[in-house]
């Protein structure tokens, strides 16, 4: 079968049964978790996990993508109606959305912003299937060292660009290695690290810590850190959808975020925030009209929150081909496969064909779904961000604590949930990258039954290591990552002198 | 440098050593595993638990190297003077005192009658068995 009739398939099995019910509570999910100030993408994703466990892999997958897309356009309600980004990917576009909202043009903004983001969200897809299929041929060569050798790498790529100290990444991701060793060894059936305690012979959930490093860490951040949130500067929202003419003015940076989006995606580490602000900037280069931007520029809202959907598709494009994850929404992603009892990995396009273009065709539907469903649920959205702060965080704490409890009825979960809170907390005060960790739980298994099987067919000999080319490449380039710091670093030094680093460590 | 800066991190790297070092204690005690498996089972967690023993040291020593403070978040508690006004107003408040549990009572009622999932009733069992 080509690829136009797998597509078709996969269409069919989205569209299957509640389907279609399924796509649009997640989305829906989505653009409310994305409006609340601190629920980002990924934080609405692990909240909504264990109640996904009920459904089969392609419907949870969907679900998850549909909390994903929308999450990226609900971030940008705030944004432009209270100058407060519901998600960092959003920030680059309260520059003009909130300027265009006090120019009485906030229902326009809104519009540009679902418009638009549906279709870098759209085009993002079509290039990740094109992308995707043949890299997943390529990659059917790869043995047990490249495998390893590539996990590694990406790894030590995404733990050191995670925060800002590459040290700090490193030990972090080395945290979630770790915990992949708790319980019972797969090739030799010894007992790790289980304290003879029964609940750890299957190991730790890595649901239960996913949730707590990201989401239940957040909500104890909110608690610790109370913001005063202003209301909405416009009570009676609505969207607008942009006219013919205004579609010819934010058509360049439509393109150029599309563009944006979809090369910064594809870059492990690098996200949606990263992809906003560069649009943005690249927006206002290729504008007919830059002295705009930063009072009320159409193309200044178009071009970042395209790149912010865009960057989906982008992201999916190594998270599905090779298994390792762009962003901590993909690793939720493969979460939710491992929760299906699926091993993510490279040949996860290959053995699961029917699964990979099933969510190929859903990721269209969540994305078209964003426009009817984006409108609909603006004014839910603007109630939700009225509660109060205390209020919120106490109901999705219940939230998080049932869910993870009904994932399978296993009280040890929502303790594990809480007992990694606060380490994910702890480790938010003090630099270290949650992110890093929940990677490390992802591709902890990989790494590790990779570099035992080499070693096995190598009969305990290392150079397999180098003498297989492409497992070389890739261990020369962690090499690189791991040196690339410490050169900057001694260069900076000869020339300036030094000053202490004060941006925040990244999300 | 910021010192409460610099203070964390001395104390992180200490955590990281004092864990590290634990991680490889226990770890020793793994079974070798057969000998057609040269790594075993035991290596992987102490060559982890190493690492982040490793981690924890070169912290400290960049740190007295370089005198640069890696970033981090600010402190438990730092808010503005406008924040903690507004965190301190009215612990005991009308939709304080009431909001969390009625939330909580709907949240229950909707996950045991309407989705039924099974939810613990911990403490309130004997109460709710009635």
């Amino acid at each position: 079968m080509g690829i136009f009739e797998h597509l078709l398939t996969g269409f069919a099995h989205a569209l299957a049964g509640p389907g279609l019910l399924i796509m649009t509570a997640g989305v829906a999910w989505g653009i409310i978790g994305g409006a609340i100030p601190g629920i980002s993408g990924a934080v609405a994703m692990a909240l909504a996990l264990p109640y996904t466990f009920s459904m089969d892999a392609a419907t949870a997958l969907i679900m998850l993508a549909g909390v994903w897309a929308g999450a990226n356009y609900g971030g940008s309600i705030p944004a432009i109606l209270m100058r407060m980004p519901g998600t960092p990917g959003s920030a680059a576009a309260l520059l003009d959305g909130y300027e265009l909202t006090r120019q009485g043009k906030a229902a326009k903004a809104l519009g540009i912003s679902l418009v638009c983001g549906t279709f870098g969200g759209l085009v993002s897809i079509i290039v990740l299937i094109a992308l995707v299929v043949p890299l997943g041929n390529l990659v059917l060569a790869f043995g047990s060292p490249e495998i390893f050798a590539l996990a590694f790498f990406g790894l030590t790529l995404i733990a050191g660009l995670s925060g800002k100290s590459m040290l700090k990444g490193l030990a972090a991701g080395a945290f979630g290695l770790l915990l992949t060793t708790v319980g019972l060894d797969t090739l030799t059936g010894s007992l790790r690290l289980t304290f003879g305690r029964r609940e750890l012979l299957s190991g730790v959930d890595i649901i239960s810590a996913m949730i707590g490093l990201f989401a239940v860490s957040e909500m104890f951040h909110q608690l610790a850190h109370p913001a005063r949130r202003e209301t909405p500067a416009v009570v009676d929202a609505r969207t607008a959808f942009p006219t013919l003419a205004e579609f010819k003015e934010v058509w360049r940076a439509t393109i150029v975020g599309t563009v944006v989006g979809l090369i910064v995606g594809v870059m492990p580490g690098a996200g949606a925030t990263a992809s906003s602000f560069v649009a943005y900037n690249e927006a206002r280069r290729w504008s007919k009209r830059p002295e705009l931007f930063g009072k009320g520029s159409m193309e200044g809202v178009a071009g970042p929150e395209t790149a912010n959907n865009a960057v989906q598709g982008g992201d999916l494009v190594p998270t599905l081909a090779i298994g390792i994850p762009g962003s901590n929404s993909a690793a939720i992603m493969l979460a939710a496969l491992i929760l299906h009892g699926i091993v993510p990995g490279p040949f996860l396009m290959s053995q699961h064909t029917e699964l990979v273009f099933t969510l190929f065709a859903g990721l269209i539907l969540v994305n078209l779904l964003m426009i009817p469903v984006g409108v609909v649920i603006l004014r839910a959205c603007l109630l939700a961000l009225r509660l109060p702060p205390p209020s919120l965080v106490a109901s999705i704490l219940a939230i998080i604590f049932i869910g993870t409890f009904a994932a399978d009825l296993f009280v040890l979960n929502p303790i594990l949930a809480l007992i990694f809170g606060v380490i994910g907390y702890g480790m938010r005060v003090t630099g270290f990258p949650p992110a890093a960790t929940v990677l490390g739980l992802v591709l902890g298994f990989m790494v590790e039954s990779e570099l035992r099987r080499s070693l096995i067919i190598s009969h305990g000999s290392w150079a397999i290591f180098v003498t297989h080319p492409i497992s070389a490449v890739f261990l020369l380039a962690t090499i690189g990552v791991l040196l690339y710091p410490v050169f900057l670093n001694y260069r900076r030094r000869r020339k300036t002198p030094v000053s202490p680093a004060t941006a925040p460590a990244g999300s | 440098m910021d010192s409460a800066v610099v203070r964390k991190d001395v104390i992180a790297a200490a955590v990281l050593v004092a864990f590290g070092a634990a991680v490889v204690a226990v770890g020793l005690k793994i079974p070798l595993g057969v000998a057609t498996d040269p790594l075993g089972p035991r290596t992987f967690p102490v060559a982890l638990g190493a690492g982040i023993a490793i981690c924890g040291v070169l912290l400290v020593a960049g740190m007295l190297l370089f005198r640069s403070a890696p970033a981090g978040p600010g402190l438990l508690g730092d808010m503005d003077p406008e924040d903690e006004a507004a965190a301190d107003a009215g612990p005991f408040s009308l939709t304080r005192l009431v909001g969390p549990p009625l939330v909580t009572l709907v949240l229950y009622l909707t996950f045991k009658y309407g989705l039924r999932i099974p939810v613990p009733e911990g403490i309130l069992a004997p109460l709710l068995s009635r």
